[in-house]
């Protein structure tokens, strides 16, 4: 008795919580439910990571997996909305854990203080449904990519680059065909590119809202995946220009 | 119209100067490729996507006068 009244102020506070999400005609109970279930990794708790975490996790995300091996660091605080003055030199997983819990105590954390490795990769991302890249490298990208494609699994793409931001969904399964997939990352930019030919954000500089609108951008292709709302940006390259305030989006081809 | 407009993405602006350029019309996508590398000697070592009317072209495509192009290269920070 007591675990079923227990069980009914559950779902009561999952209606209340969830009741401006739960009213999109495109997500409703049925998309609330499948979010209630779907298990996310976010590779890299940076500017781009920071935001998509705190989204996901209010959204109702049932599972989501932080794979970061870094220290908070006085720069960071510029752009990364997890972190305050008092957390630099700490662990950005372990400060992530404990605001995403704060924010929603019923979601499951998984923690990986670590970067994303060759060695480490498929065990990590074998656990989840859906790879978020926010990572700051094209080393770290290309290995999401290639895991993924492994393991079959999609992932969002994320990058910036001063005033701009590139998104995109790679390796989505098309018409429940378990062999046929959309464009990856390797079949629209085959090569990384060589060292130092692509400034970082320490070296180029950035935006941190800028940051904060590609990260929200990624977010939102990640709950539309799951809930299955409008279209996804599958084959499909988006450009953010916060300068102009444009979004240009290029159409990849099979 | 015996132009090509090139829309320029990311840090290609600092090799080009200009977000947005008109180009001298050519008749495919290899041309253009070499004329551009010849205006613009600090795209040799890019790395870009070529879309034509926001369509990604990878293999080589004739062009009409008056289509957009758009130089669009990989970005790096997160």
């Amino acid at each position: 008795m007591v675990k079923a009244i227990k069980h009914m102020e559950m779902e009561a506070d999952f209606l209340d919580r969830y009741q401006r999400q739960i009213q999109l005609s495109e997500i409703g109970l049925q998309g609330q439910q499948k979010l209630r279930s779907a298990r996310i990794l976010i590779v890299g708790l940076g500017g781009l990571g920071c935001p998509v975490s705190q989204y996901l996790a209010m959204a109702g995300v049932g599972c989501i997996g932080l794979v970061d091996g870094d220290t908070v660091s006085l720069g960071n605080l510029q752009r990364q909305t997890l972190y305050r003055n008092d957390d630099v030199g700490k662990s950005k997983v372990q400060i992530a854990f404990n605001q995403l819990q704060s924010i929603n105590p019923s979601l499951e954390l998984l923690v990986f203080d670590t970067p994303l490795t060759p060695e480490n990769s498929l065990d990590i991302v074998v656990l989840f449904d859906l790879v978020i890249d926010c990572t700051d490298n094209f080393t770290a990208r290309y290995l999401i990519n290639d895991v993924c494609a492994q393991l079959n699994k999609s992932w969002v793409y994320g990058s910036v680059s001063r005033f701009e931001g590139q998104v995109a969904v790679f390796n989505v399964n098309i018409r429940g065909d378990d062999k046929l997939f959309s464009l990856n990352y390797r079949d629209v930019f085959p090569e990384m590119p060589k060292e130092g030919e692509v400034l970082a954000c320490d070296e180029a500089g950035v935006l941190g809202s800028v940051v904060g609108v590609v990260g929200a951008l990624q977010a939102t292709e990640a709950l539309k995946y799951f809930t299955e709302a409008g279209n996804l940006l599958r084959n499909q390259l988006l450009t953010y220009n916060a300068l102009k305030q444009t979004m240009f989006t290029v159409k990849l081809s099979q | 119209m015996s132009v090509l407009e090139v829309l320029v993405f990311g840090q290609l602006t600092d090799s080009i100067g200009k977000d947005r350029i008109h180009f001298s019309y050519v008749q495919d996508t290899e041309l253009f490729r070499k004329a551009l590398n010849e205006s613009f000697p600090g795209l040799r070592d890019k790395t870009f996507l070529l879309a034509v009317n926001q369509e990604l072209v990878l293999k080589k495509k004739i062009l009409k006068p008056g289509d957009t192009l758009a130089l669009l290269p990989p970005f790096s920070g997160g």
